[in-house]
Formats: structure tokens, sequence, C-alpha cells
């Protein structure tokens, strides 16, 4: 455990702790934000407007933690200041793929805190708390989608994959918001179609484990030995 | 002496689409200060990068410490400290961020002596109340943050890519007796290679130089013998063409002329009314790339 956190402040320096507080800060503060005018009164325009933003949020809300992901990432690249302090660092490789599996685990967990502090919110404003299960997928869609193009020497190019993912989860997120009309919410359409539901997120898994594996063998061909 | 060599390299080559440094056969000698010397694009940097691991090779062989050591080794790199010029690490990095991965990286870094040397070399250091991000710094001070890093490990072989030039003339004075005091503090044993292109302010810190153009090295040796091996000459004009076959290369206009020649030819151009002396490192360095430019 010790070896992954050392390997992580060796990318990361002293006080990733201070930028990770200040992130989170800044997201709940964001979240908390739709629970003011709720509270405030009843208003029409601002309840249908925090009910459409509020799946907007929950896709959004587990990208956010990419920042580290593909910080991570463009330390491989010769052009980016660091590149030569890294690649001359005794065990570059095994310092690099512990720093994968731990800034991954950190995706992860920041990803699953704030998913939940935004259903213990929508939950306690009446939102559609179906749209947490959309969070969840897009947290192993997106963290896959960083590991698997984060060898990409273009920073365009994994911008663009990143970008791509989230059109992507946008039109779903939104789709998924219309054809849950008829049931209620979400959460009922989710109910009504539990195994799908499973399914899909056993293959969001699934895909984001395939990522892990992929990134950590190309690790050892890009800083590995001599061929 | 035979065979004490810090770094040796056999046909080292490396190979870009624009640029192909090598063959490379260089002999670095140990407990001694190497100038790779040569103009922009000379293939310093792309030597040394590969001498760090930073750059892998595309064939040859380099040879560290009189044993065939491979340079991913772990153990191996702990022995060699190096600085790149400017950006070497995160711009977004304080001097406490360049402390905390320094010591995870290696063994010998001591971090009481990083901060003491920022103080030294005026640089924010890990004490400092809040110390500014690389960003935020000069060029000239991330260099010496930078120095100051490198100078706080351990180390055997200290390899130093264009320390010089973002310094000012006094912190270039000062790194020239700090890399004195660093190899008198090894006794033999440690050595450094520097690179640079500006070699008039860094000639105190030279023993050894290898001269380099187009990927090729031209010339090296130690730097008495080669002042010994070679002469600046100075005459006048109307003699210059009667000098002109014993030049390696020179430069003249209406009333005189001077270049750089071989020790042997110095009685030929005496009788020929021509001056000789011993040449400075700066002037040896510009004769012999003058020549390499002539001769490509």
């Amino acid at each position: 455990m010790k070896k992954y956190v050392q390997s992580f402040r060796l990318f990361f320096g002293s006080c990733p702790m201070k930028s990770l507080a200040i992130f989170f800060g800044v997201m709940i503060g964001f979240i908390a934000v739709f629970a003011i005018p709720m509270t405030i009164g009843e208003s029409g325009f601002l309840a249908g407007f925090i009910r459409e933003i509020s799946s907007m949020l929950a896709i959004l809300i587990p990208m956010a933690g990419v920042i580290f992901l593909n910080s991570l990432y463009t330390y491989i690249n010769p052009a980016t200041p660091g590149y030569k302090h890294f690649a001359s660092v005794p065990d570059i490789a095994g310092h690099f793929r512990r720093a994968i599996v731990s800034t991954n685990v950190l995706f992860l967990l920041i990803g699953a805190v704030l998913l939940g502090i935004t259903a213990v919110v929508y939950s306690l404003l009446g939102l559609d708390c179906g749209i947490i299960f959309s969070g969840i997928i897009v947290l192993f869609v997106d963290s896959a989608v960083c590991n698997f193009v984060g060898y990409l020497k273009s920073t365009s190019a994994r911008m663009l994959a990143a970008i791509i993912t989230l059109c992507i989860f946008g039109f779903i997120s939104g789709f998924s918001a219309g054809a849950s009309e008829e049931e209620g919410s979400l959460a009922n359409l989710i109910a009504e179609h539990l195994t799908a539901a499973v399914i899909l997120t056993v293959i969001a898994a699934a895909v984001y484990t395939a990522s892990l594996i992929y990134t950590l063998k190309a690790c050892e061909r890009k800083w590995g030995r001599d061929k | 002496m035979e065979n004490n060599f810090c770094v040796s390299t056999r046909g080292l080559t490396k190979k870009y689409s624009k640029f192909t440094l090598g063959g490379l056969d260089l002999n670095i000698p140990m407990g001694f200060s190497t100038a790779l010397i040569g103009a922009n694009g000379a293939g310093k940097t792309t030597l040394i990068d590969i001498l760090c691991g930073v750059t892998r090779k595309s064939s040859g062989e380099v040879i560290y410490f009189n044993a065939e050591q491979d340079i991913s080794d772990p153990a191996l790199r702990e022995r060699i400290g190096y600085c790149a010029s400017n950006a070497f690490f995160p711009m977004g990095f304080n001097a406490k961020d360049i402390a905390v991965s320094m010591e995870i990286a290696y063994k010998s870094f001591d971090r009481q002596k990083f901060a003491e040397l920022c103080e030294k070399f005026e640089v924010d250091s890990e004490r400092t109340k809040k110390p500014r991000p690389m960003t935020k710094q000069s060029d000239g001070n991330r260099m010496r943050t930078c120095l100051a890093a490198v100078f706080a490990r351990n180390t055997e072989l200290l390899v130093l890519d264009e320390p010089g030039s973002s310094l000012d003339p006094l912190m270039r004075d000062r790194l020239c007796d700090r890399m004195r005091g660093y190899l008198d503090d090894g006794d033999g044993r440690k050595s450094i290679i520097f690179s640079t292109h500006n070699i008039a302010d860094m000639e105190n810190a030279a023993d050894y130089a290898v001269f380099m153009d187009r990927g090729h090295i031209i010339e090296q040796g130690f730097i008495e013998d080669l002042k010994e091996k070679y002469i600046i000459v100075r005459g006048d004009a109307e003699n210059y063409e009667k000098a002109k076959p014993y030049l390696l290369s020179g430069s003249h206009n209406r009333t005189t002329f001077d270049g750089l020649s071989l020790s042997e030819n110095a009685e030929t151009l005496a009788a020929m009314d021509v001056d000789s002396e011993a040449p400075t490192l700066q002037q040896l360095s510009v004769g012999l790339l003058k020549y390499a430019e002539e001769h490509r």
C-alpha cells in the first residue's frame, strides 16, 4: 500500500491531498448549489431547470476525476516538462505501474464518493436517483477510455476521446430521461429492467478491467528495458 | 589510467528521421570533468539522454564504470546524477514537491542538503514559506533548483546538460567551484560530463573535451594535450596564401589573418613570419567546429 502511495507522490508531489480537498470542496459546493433554489421556495422554472441539469450533473461528476489520470499519462510525452526527470528515475516502469493503479483507484474513489453524495442530495430533493446508475457506468467507461488512450502521443487525440465519451453519455442520459417518462422515473425504468442494468454494469466493469490490464502491460513496453 | 573510464561507447547510434547520431566511439575518463562541446544540433543532448536512459539507442553499446551494464538497472541509475536544461521538473512542482519526488526516486537523496543548497543558490527551498512553482520562476532559478537537487544526491557520475546556459556569470563561476569540489570529494572515483555550446565561461570546470558536429565526434582528448596538439596562428594578410595550406580553419581581412593549425606546423609557419601560441579552449572549439563545418 505504501509503495503505491509513494509512486503516486513521485508524479504528483507533496500536496495532492490539498488539491483533492479543494476539488472535493468545489464539487460538493456545486452539488449543494442545486439544493438552495429548491429550499428557497417553489418555482416551476427552477424545479424544471434542476431536474434537467441533475441528469447532466450525475454524468459530469465522475468524469471530473479524469484530471489526475490524464496528468499522469501526459508525463509519457517527451515534450512534457518533467518527462526527463521521470524517465531517468530508477525503476520508473515499476513506479509508473503503481501510479497507474493508485490513480485509477483514486479516480474510482472520488467518483464513488461524489456519486454517493449526489444520491443523498437527490433523494432529499426528491430528484430521480436513477441517474446515479448512469454515473456508475460513466465512471467505469471514462476510466477505461483514459487508460486505453493514455499512451497516445497527441494530447488533442486524448481530449477528443474524452469529449466523444462525454457526448455519447450525454446522449444516452437524455435518451434514458425521455424513455423513463412512461415509468415515471429512470429509477423505475431500471427497476423494471434490473437484469439488463446489472449486465450493463458488469460489461462496463469488464471493459474497465481490460483497460487496466492493457495499460499496465503497455507501461512495461514504454518504460521497460532496451529490446 | 588504462581502461579506467566512467563511460565508454562502441558504435553508439541513434537514428531520427532528420538526424543520426553516431556511430560514436567514446572513452570518457573517470575522475575528471568532461565537456561535450558542439554547436546547436550537434547531438550533445541526444548523447546525454542516451547515457542517462531517457532515450533509447538504436544500436551500439554503452559501458558504465568499466563493466557492461544496462542503464535500466535501478542500481546503475542510483549512481548517476542527471540534470537537463530547462523544464526538467514538472512546471507545477515547487521545491517541496521536488524534494518529495526526489526522495522517493533516489535512496541517496539528502533532503536537508537540498534545502541548504537551494538557500545557497538563492532559490526557494521547501523551508520557504510559500515556495513558488517552477512555472513562476525564471529559467535561471529553475536551473539552480535542478542543480541543487542533483548535487543533493550521493552519485559517482554527474551528467549535466548545458548547466551554464541560463545562469548568470557569478552563478556559473560558483557552479565551476562546486563541480571541482565534487571531483575532489570523490578522490578520483567521481566524474562529470557536461555539455555546452559556450565553453568560455565553463573552461575552468573542464579537464577533458569531446568536440561534436552533426552527430559525430571530430576530436576528443585531455584539454592540456589538445592545447599542445594545436596552435593558434596570427599573421599579416600578405602571408595568408602561403600559410593557408597549413591551416585547419581561419579567417582573414585586409590586414591580418588568424587560424588554427597543428603544432607540428609551428616551425614552418614561423618561417613565414606567422606567430603562434597555445589556444584557449574557446579558440580551440571555434577552430575545430569551423574545420568540421567546412569539411562536411
